[in-house]
């Protein structure tokens, strides 16, 4: 299986260190794909970037057939969930999120990351699972992806899968 | 019955210097030992065996608990004051294997 990454330009990223972590491809944001602020301006229609912004702007965004939604906090709206899964939008769950944290703030963001990524899973809506990182020193291989989201309760499957074909929707198509 | 084991290639995002490589390997199971948990680090045991240079080892586990190292080397940041962080690279049950694990 390929697996593909999304990480921010600010890392040291070359062909070297994607076949040293087991990643096919790792793409840059804003070079491969764009990360949209939903709250300062409004995505066009089918457009292939990753919306981030309030709850509020984030199911506009929806609605408008972005190809994936990064949330602030992960919380479940159930609009927003039924919505993605209506327009065949992602989301996408930065595991930096989740290993840049320290002690109690990283057990919670683990359990509430838990509960929306079995929500989603049970709503339809594709996850896709990216490191997000913004330097070296949260850059993680595939197998520690898969493993960070084992702990939050994600199938060994499910995890290939978000890494594989979902990312590459994002970063190819 | 003999327990089943797992050897796992780590790169470190800094060079360990040969003096310091015992003082290190105290400092990464304080650290995976904050990750893991108390109630769970027996289930890992994890062992750093050997270095392959100033940026890579070795480190045995238990079969069960490997995966759950692999999780929480992810998360360590830290080792002994030093800001720290480690990548996963391969794992194999036998050590000839990542010894001379090439990408």
């Amino acid at each position: 299986m390929r697996y593909y990454d999304i990480v921010f330009d600010s890392c040291n990223v070359d062909e070297k260190v994607e076949r040293k972590l087991g990643f096919e491809r790792i793409g840059l944001i804003p070079r491969d794909v764009a990360l949209l602020d939903v709250d300062r301006k409004k995505p066009e229609r089918n457009s292939r970037c990753i919306a981030y912004g309030s709850l509020g702007n984030l199911l506009g965004a929806a609605n408008m057939g972005v190809a994936a939604l990064r949330m602030r906090e992960p919380t479940i709206d159930k609009r927003l969930i039924a919505a993605m899964a209506e327009n065949g939008t992602a989301l996408c769950i930065p595991i930096s999120d989740i290993t840049s944290l320290y002690g109690l703030k990283r057990s919670r963001t683990l359990y509430k990351v838990g509960k929306l990524f079995v929500y989603a899973k049970k709503a339809g809506v594709d996850v896709s699972l990216v490191t997000a990182a913004e330097d070296d020193s949260m850059l993680c291989s595939y197998m520690q992806i898969i493993e960070v989201a084992k702990l939050f309760g994600a199938q060994e499957a499910d995890a290939r899968r978000s890494m594989s074909e979902v990312n590459k929707r994002l970063l190819v198509e | 019955m003999k327990e089943k084991q797992r050897y796992t290639l780590v790169e470190s995002g800094i060079e360990v210097e040969e003096a310091e490589r015992d003082e290190f390997s105290l400092g990464l199971y304080g650290a995976l030992l904050h990750c893991v948990g108390e109630a769970t680090y027996h289930r890992v045991n994890p062992k750093v065996i050997k270095f392959l240079g100033k940026k890579r080892f070795l480190v045995r586990s238990s079969l069960s608990g490997c995966g759950i190292m692999t999780a929480a080397l992810a998360m360590v940041k830290k080792v002994n004051g030093k800001d720290a962080y480690f990548y996963t690279l391969k794992t194999s049950g036998t050590i000839r294997a990542l010894s001379s694990f090439k990408y």
